[in-house]
């Protein structure tokens, strides 16, 4: 396998759109084992896209995605998920016609090992108690901090090398935010696991990222570090 | 009103909506799952009738023997219609409309190709005797409880559709496999990010479905005969009883196709029961008007 | 003689059903599998009323019945088309307000196999299984026109081929007309007619009507010229067979209909030569197949819709500069007195979905002649109030005012017709039609649209629709894609769709224009093409309002600026004040 640089996940001048209309032009950006990398930007600026892209969710016009040392560009979506990496999309990011335990066993849809996903259930449950609690309640009763709790537990149900979050920020209260990427951090530190985040919400991204990139009209505009991007003070003309 | 005569409509009724629910099972899981208007659904039912018929005469197979090579039968044809017609469209992302023309196609040309090698005449599921001569396969019984009269076939009819109903919602509801196929439904963005092959679940569902239908024509063959044009129109009352009773619910589709057997039974009184399409067709007009979404089922978002 | 007579009728009747087929199917793009039952009740109910009436003196026939009302045959005929068209209307009711087309498939196909069943028994009227004899074939002068005899059998062949022309002449006329323009929108875009000011119900309903009145129609001579007929002549397979010929010709082109039925009905006849008694299922198993194979190979059929769209450029006229254009287009808004009220003002608007609440009481107003941007955080309810205002949603509580007038809760066609248009993120622009088309559907008050213009008042329709396409050109120079009016909308880059959009939003005349995303899927490099088509509508003088996320965009595209959040409204001003502001700021950005 290659090294690629030490990246685990590196995209290279990605376009990418639906039918005729254009998306992402020339993205580039890469991530490194257990780094957290937030990608911000407008709503419509191809975040959503370019996680698609990567996940395969979207097939792609040209450029190439490598992960984990072997190229994916053509691979289909359902073989992303065992190879490592996880999506949790910004709405609707759960099952909410079943119940809490029905949707993480579904989140652990790839996971052969009986026993493994048992352990793994009891794992998230233990690091997100409302889950256990209320394990036999529909997803759709829950509040939305709670639904995201529960979106993290399925994609945690894989044991990810790479999780990607979209905006899991959507819809919760500012408290509750800060907690979610808290634990996201040390989640991603405890486990060594590279996180991948897409957010509008400059501030908290900025909390706990690595790096970031700014993606504007479909273009990559900044890359940064996130020691730099907590002391800028002007977002405006890169949104 | 003749309490009598209402009682035995009410029969008729019960045993005409069971199989009303077991068409609307049938179209039902395959048309909430993929959203494909699979006419050719009908494939699978005369396939089933003419295959018990023709493997009982040539292979001297007993009547469940017979009944085992249809339903496999039905299977492979709903399978074959799924992968080599719909599949190539889906991956090219064809339109609906695209999709119904090949079901259509389909749909036109089988029962033709069944008249070609078969003939016109009707098909009588006939197997071997001991004494060597064909005989035909199931003679039913009529019973008699004091004014009203039921046949041993609509006793096997009620039981045998209402098991299948029971074991196809307990399978989408308490399987693991039948929760990604909710799961598929409800949130494919969701469904792909953990992994659900949708290819996967679509051939799972056709094969219940294809097999559901075989049962259907395995029931026209055994109590009538088998004939080239036998599936369509129970192949329609399959989509009515699912548009009646509830697009996306497959309880409220049973409930409906139920509930048309039963209405179209009692109408008999009135119009005759060569009529009853009329009525059926007059349920689903007044549907459509009032509550599109069926009538167990959830409004559109 | 007769022989060939006889072949030349079946394939015309094939014909004409499936060229009427061909207005629903290819042109409005909606599935009738009735078109044989349809045939079937125009068949019936002609025969019945031809029939002489029963008189002491009059023995009914053995085989059917065999009296009726004892019209003559041209009223029969009206009589029929005229049953037809009504029964029609009635079964499409419920699938006309469903956007699915799956309704009217099923509700057709229903009336195709329930109402053979219902043929097959009620004696009464169709005679039962043994159908209706007797029927007296038409007279004109004194030549009978019917196939029962052979030399009369010529006759009627030629009596159908003028049928036929004038029913090719008829769907064609309609099919190319502004109606048929409306229709071909409906097939692919059918929410753009309603933001457009025009609704989609009674094309629909009209349309139906129409095929099933020509199919009623031929029915009524079918039966004329056979003089007996059964319900088996009415069953699906016919009707998938006519749904055959015009898909593998090729969906809403008449010619490719005219060489499909020329090549199924020719198939019957090859086939009874070479294979006997097979020929029908034969011919079944061809055309099934055929459908199958063609889906899978070439969707668009043998003859694409367009194909011969080159042919049709006419005159090239001068191509119109966007200065000139401008001028032409400059003109001062006669519905309402300048500066009078704001364009547009909004109060309290509310809106919650299923106890999330989506806009929570916004107010603001719209200057006149000048882009003002929504803008705000996600989840903000921009497009929330967009729909509101352009009658998509009703709000829940407020108002919204056009010039003064309040508009809260109209519905969207007639919010449009009021002077706001719409544009759409995803563009909805029709692909298999002329970028000219596209613009000229938006043109408001199009004799043309009506049929009853189209068929009593063709000098004043063609008129119209000059001066129609006059100003979508006039639209498509100010923009600069003037040139590419004649070309297919599917050839143009995105971009170019985009402005195409834009230049039918400007035909529809409105005086207040809602970009929705205006520049979202164009490519960097044409990004300035459409923000300078935005510019030009202001420079018009039209009112614009716009949604857009990207804030770097708004400051080069927007006057002025209204921040909201959360559904309500934060602040107001130009975009540079805007963005000063740091509560804004911590807003959008967290804090």
């Amino acid at each position: 396998m290659n090294s690629s640089d030490g990246n685990l996940l590196e995209v290279s001048d990605v376009t990418a759109g639906y039918n005729k209309r254009r998306v992402i032009t020339g993205v580039s950006m890469n991530v490194k084992p257990g780094e957290i990398v937030g990608v911000l930007g407008h709503n419509g600026a191809g975040k959503t896209t370019l996680l698609k892209c990567i996940f395969r969710m979207l097939s792609i016009e040209s450029g190439d995605i490598v992960f984990d040392g072997a190229s994916i560009a053509k691979s289909s979506s359902v073989k992303t998920v065992a190879s490592g990496m996880s999506f949790t999309p910004s709405e609707r990011p759960i099952f909410r016609d079943l119940t809490v335990e029905q949707n993480l066993e579904l989140g652990a849809h790839s996971v052969r090992d009986r026993q493994a996903i048992k352990d793994r259930m009891g794992e998230v449950m233990e690091l997100f108690p409302i889950l256990g609690e209320r394990r036999t309640q529909l997803a759709g009763r829950f509040s939305g901090g709670q639904q995201r709790q529960l979106s993290v537990g399925m994609a945690l149900m894989v044991q990810p090398k790479l999780m990607m979050l979209d905006e899991p920020s959507l819809g919760i209260s500012p408290t509750v935010v800060t907690k979610t990427f808290a634990t996201i951090r040390e989640l991603a530190a405890e486990k060594g696991m590279s996180v991948l985040i897409v957010e509008q919400n400059v501030k908290a991204m900025t909390t706990i990222a690595d790096r970031v990139y700014v993606l504007r009209h479909g273009e990559m505009v900044l890359e940064e570090s996130g020691d730099a991007a907590r002391e800028r003070s002007e977002w405006w003309h890169l949104f | 009103m003749n309490f009598e005569l209402l009682a035995q409509l009410t029969i008729t009724g019960v045993v005409l909506g069971s199989f009303y629910a077991l068409m609307g099972m049938s179209f039902g899981i395959v048309y909430q799952t993929s959203k494909i208007f699979h006419l050719a659904n009908a494939i699978p039912f005369a396939a089933a009738g003419f295959a018990a018929v023709w493997s009982a005469e040539t292979f001297h197979l007993p009547m469940f023997g017979a009944f085992v090579v249809g339903l496999l039968v039905a299977v492979i044809f709903g399978l074959l219609i799924l992968v080599l017609g719909y599949f190539p469209l889906i991956n090219r992302n064809a339109t609906l409309l695209s999709l119904f023309l090949v079901s259509l196609g389909v749909t036109v040309a089988f029962p033709n190709l069944l008249q070609i090698v078969f003939g016109t005449q009707n098909k009588t599921l006939q197997v071997y005797g001991a004494d060597g001569t064909l005989n035909r396969a199931f003679e039913t019984q009529v019973y008699n409880v004091g004014f009203l009269t039921i046949t041993q076939l609509d006793i096997i009819k009620i039981i045998v559709c209402w098991l299948v109903v029971l074991c196809v919602v307990l399978f989408v509801n308490k399987t693991r496999f039948g929760r990604s196929i909710t799961a598929l439904r409800t949130n494919p963005t969701m469904a792909a990010a953990v992994g659900i092959n949708s290819k996967v679940v679509y051939i799972v569902v056709f094969a219940i479905g294809s097999l559901i239908a075989g049962m259907g024509g395995l029931f026209v063959t055994t109590e009538f005969v088998a004939y080239p044009t036998m599936a369509l129109q129970w192949t329609l009352i399959g989509f009515i009883a699912v548009f009646f009773g509830g697009i996306g619910s497959l309880p409220g589709t049973a409930l409906g196709g139920l509930l048309l057997g039963l209405v179209s039974s009692w109408s008999s009184v009135w119009l005759g029961v060569q009529f009853a399409p009329v009525v059926v067709f007059g349920a689903l007009f007044i549907i459509l008007l009032v509550r599109p979404q069926g009538l167990f089922g959830k409004a559109a978002a | 003689m007769a022989y060939y007579g006889q072949i030349a009728i079946n394939i015309l009747i094939l014909l004409s059903l499936s060229v009427s087929l061909n207005l629903l199917l290819g042109y409005a793009g909606r599935v009738s599998m009735a078109q044989s039952i349809l045939f079937g009740v125009g068949a019936f109910t002609a025969a019945r009323l031809v029939l002489p009436k029963l008189t002491d003196t009059y023995n009914a026939n053995v085989s059917g019945v065999g009296y009726g009302m004892g019209w003559p045959w041209w009223a029969a005929l009206l009589g029929a088309i005229v049953v037809t068209f009504i029964a029609a209307l009635v079964i499409s009711l419920p699938a006309v307000r469903q956007v699915k087309g799956e309704y009217l498939i099923l509700l057709t196909l229903a009336f195709q196999l329930g109402g053979q069943q219902v043929m097959t028994v009620w004696e009464a009227v169709t005679g039962g299984p043994f159908g209706v004899a007797g029927i007296p074939a038409i007279k004109i002068g004194s030549m009978s026109f019917s196939t029962v005899k052979a030399d009369s059998t010529v006759r009627f062949a030629i009596l159908m081929l003028i049928v036929t022309v004038i029913v090719i002449a008829v769907c064609w006329g309609i099919g190319e007309s502004p109606f048929g323009r409306l229709l071909k929108t409906l097939r692919e875009q059918e929410s753009v007619l309603p933001s457009v000011g025009k609704s989609p119900i009674r094309p629909e309903l009209l349309t139906f009507g129409i095929t099933a009145g020509i199919a009623g129609g031929i029915g009524a001579l079918f039966a004329f010229s056979q003089g007996a007929m059964t319900p088996v002549n009415f069953g699906l397979d016919l009707s998938i067979l006519i749904v055959s010929v015009v898909v593998l010709g090729g969906v809403g082109n008449i010619f490719g209909t005219i060489v499909g039925a020329i090549i199924l009905g020719g198939l019957d006849p090859i086939l009874s030569n070479t294979v006997g008694a097979d020929a029908i299922p034969w011919r079944a198993v061809i055309y099934g197949g055929a459908l199958v194979v063609m889906m899978m190979v070439r969707p668009q059929g043998l003859i694409p819709e367009g194909a011969f769209r080159r042919f049709k450029k006419g005159k090239s006229t001068e191509e119109m500069t966007p200065a000139e254009a401008m001028e032409s287009l400059s003109r001062v808004s006669a519905t309402h007195e300048v500066g009078s009220a704001p364009a547009l003002e909004v109060y309290g608007l509310k809106k919650s979905f299923g106890g999330l609440v989506a806009v929570g009481g916004a107010s603001f107003t719209i200057a006149e002649g000048k882009i003002t941007a929504l803008i705000g955080p996600n989840g903000a309810g921009k497009t929330t109030i967009f729909n509101m205002i352009t009658g998509t949603f009703k709000p829940d509580e407020g108002t919204v005012k056009l010039f003064g007038e309040d508009i809260t809760g109209l519905s969207v066609v007639d919010i449009a017709n009021k002077g706001i248009a719409r544009s759409f993120q995803d563009v909805r622009i029709c692909e298999q039609m002329t970028v000219l088309d596209n613009v000229a559907v938006a043109v408001p008050k199009q004799a043309g649209e009506g049929l009853t213009n189209l068929i009593f008042r063709p000098l004043k329709t063609r008129k119209v629709e000059r001066a129609t396409r006059e100003r979508a050109l006039e639209c498509l120079a100010l923009f600069g894609i003037s040139d590419k009016a004649n070309d297919l909308v599917g050839e143009l880059s995105y971009g170019d769709q985009k402005l195409v959009a834009i230049a039918r939003l400007l035909a529809t005349d409105a005086d207040v224009l809602l970009l929705d995303e205006p520049t979202s899927g164009v490519d960097p490099a044409n990004v300035e093409g459409v923000m300078q088509g935005v510019r030009r509508l202001r420079d018009l003088g039209r009112t614009v309002c716009l949604v857009e996320h990207s804030v770097h965009f708004v400051q080069q595209l927007a006057d002025r600026a209204v921040f909201l959040d959360q559904g309500i409204v934060l602040a107001e001003g130009t975009v540079d004040e805007l963005i000063n502001q740091q509560e804004l700021a911590d807003l959008y950005f967290g804090s």
